[in-house]
């Protein structure tokens, strides 16, 4: 699968369609954008396709790998930008979904937008994705101890911004937080 | 304190289902095998970083350089006898690379002025255009289109067919490029369509009825105030030529929009106006949502909204355009369309700034 030949190898495509929901959703919550989430799916795929025999004996821990260092790409590029205004509704709403589910997930995703960047990937990894303290600990670059350490100032934190839920949405940022 | 159990599943079930119905895009395969075909290859990318490996690479160059040295040397030559022969010829400038009309922004202060006049005069009244009542299917390429607007130079995917049931407008009355029509973007169940056709828009303007809107002009001149009248005519100018180059068959990009509320579609922009300023337009029954093509070589669009708060007071909205699309919310209580739009190249430097 060489750069100018469009040929997917064949358990690359059974990759892509067994696993590109849960990283989808994985970038979602790491961007809280479903814009650059895509945008992060595509690339994570198109540079795995590209490394695909190197990936191939773990393509997901690969691809979540790759996920990760391409979301902290997007956020340092995007903290030189000029400020953003949040979407209200940053993905696709389905307008029949009840009130208060729509409440409760807003909720969450703004406590989860406002957990520092590090700490979000530690609670999208262990608690989303379901990944053991080893595995996010190589996912994110770090040592064991260090996610353990994340994990808990992360809960702390959630529970608190949970707690006293405030409205972060309207408000200007800069680039992603 | 430390959370329970129960506390980690339920924040676990919570995480999850706040993202179950976020789907990957259908063709992500088709996307995936169109960036492979267009990347680069490593032996490329070294040409163009000028990577040259081995202690001889320098070498190797030697007779290109030469080569490069003696060509320079017979223009210069060259230009030197020819600028003695031709001393007295006027310089003329170069030729423009666009050949539509400049762009007026709607905000320019002669605008007014000149909108007042009385186009359906009635030396203005030219027959309608001549409406054809289904347009030509063309297998041709669409190659000046083609060549700014990566979105038409992907493979086609079955998802770019567009549905049998749609029943809004066809903007284009002419000719479609069948084969060249992309769905570009979803949003709420609203696929946005990239049509590109050849397509004339109006009847142009007449030398009979140019004439009669420089004379109404000219009597209006003391209404308008003195240091706009020069601009206001060439405003004018510039608004007959536009008319008259839309009036003509071009390559022109059609926008159409499909969802559950129904179908519309705009229709116009050359290749020259998508350079010039893209085009901006807004999704059907959503006045919060603006949409817009850009060329390639975009990568951000930050769109710049005057606030009441005074002259100098702007928000921003940044957003990334996929496919040559981008869509954006409007701020609160703002119009759907921007004051300034900025195009930004991938590595942050500024394209354009459109007013």
């Amino acid at each position: 699968m060489s750069p100018g030949n469009s040929e997917l190898e064949p358990d690359f495509e059974l990759f892509v369609g067994r696993c590109s929901r849960s990283l989808l959703r994985t970038a979602f919550l790491l961007t809280g954008d479903y814009g650059h989430a895509e945008d992060l799916l595509q690339l994570t795929l198109l540079r795995t396709a590209r490394r695909w025999p190197a990936a191939r004996a773990s393509p997901d821990a690969y691809a979540r790998r790759v996920l990760i260092n391409l979301s902290r790409d997007r956020r340092r590029d995007a903290g030189r930008r000029v400020r953003e205004s949040p979407l209200t509704d940053a993905y696709p709403e389905d307008a029949s979904g009840a009130v208060d589910v729509i409440v409760e997930r807003d909720a969450l995703l703004s406590a989860l937008r406002a957990l520092p960047a590090r700490q979000r990937e530690v609670v999208v990894l262990r608690f989303y994705a379901d990944l053991s303290v080893a595995e996010t600990a190589r996912a994110m670059g770090s040592s064991a101890g260090t996610v353990k350490s994340y994990t808990a100032r992360a809960l702390a934190r959630l529970k608190q911004l949970l707690a006293n839920p405030t409205p972060t949405l309207s408000q200007p940022r800069r680039g992603l937080t | 304190m430390t959370p329970n159990d129960d506390q980690l599943h339920q924040l676990s079930a919570s995480l999850k289902k706040a993202v179950d119905d976020i789907e990957p895009p259908a063709d992500l395969l088709a996307r995936l095998r169109a960036q492979l075909a267009n990347a680069e290859t490593p032996a490329a990318r070294r040409n163009r970083l000028h990577i040259r490996r081995g202690p001889t690479a320098g070498l190797r160059a030697l007779p290109a350089l030469f080569g490069v040295v003696i060509t320079v040397a017979i223009a210069g030559v060259a230009l030197t006898a020819l600028s003695h022969h031709h001393r007295a010829t006027p310089t003329t400038p170069p030729a423009s690379t666009s050949s539509a009309p400049p762009y007026i922004a709607p905000t320019d202060p002669a605008m007014k002025y000149v909108t007042k006049l009385h186009w359906s005069a009635a030396a203005c009244n030219a027959r309608p255009p001549r409406r054809v009542s289904r347009p030509m299917i063309s297998h041709a390429v669409p190659s000046k289109l083609l060549a700014i607007l990566s979105v038409l130079r992907r493979p086609a995917t079955p998802a770019d067919k567009l549905p049998a049931s749609y029943t809004g407008p066809m903007p284009i009355e002419r000719v479609i490029y069948t084969n060249y029509i992309r769905r570009a973007r979803i949003y709420k169940r609203t696929s946005y369509y990239l049509i590109p056709g050849i397509v004339t828009r109006g009847s142009g303007v007449s030398a009979r009825c140019a004439a009669a809107l420089q004379a109404e002009l000219g009597r209006r001149l003391p209404e308008i105030p003195q240091h706009l009248r020069t601009h206001a005519r060439q405003v004018l100018a510039d608004l007959i030529a536009e008319a008259r180059y839309d009036s003509q068959p071009h390559q022109a990009l059609c926008v159409a929009e499909f969802g559950p509320g129904g179908g519309s579609g705009t229709c116009g922009a050359t290749a020259a106006k998508i350079l010039q300023r893209g085009v901006l337009g807004g999704l059907v029954g959503d006045p919060n949502i603006v949409t817009g093509v850009v060329p390639d070589g975009v990568a951000t669009v930050v769109l710049r909204y005057r606030t009441k708060r005074g002259p100098d007071s702007v928000t921003l909205t940044t957003t990334h355009p996929v496919e040559n699309v981008f869509i954006a919310h409007v701020p609160r209580n703002r119009s759907r369309f921007p004051s300034t739009i900025v195009w930004l190249s991938a590595q942050g430097t500024v394209i354009k700034t459109i007013q």
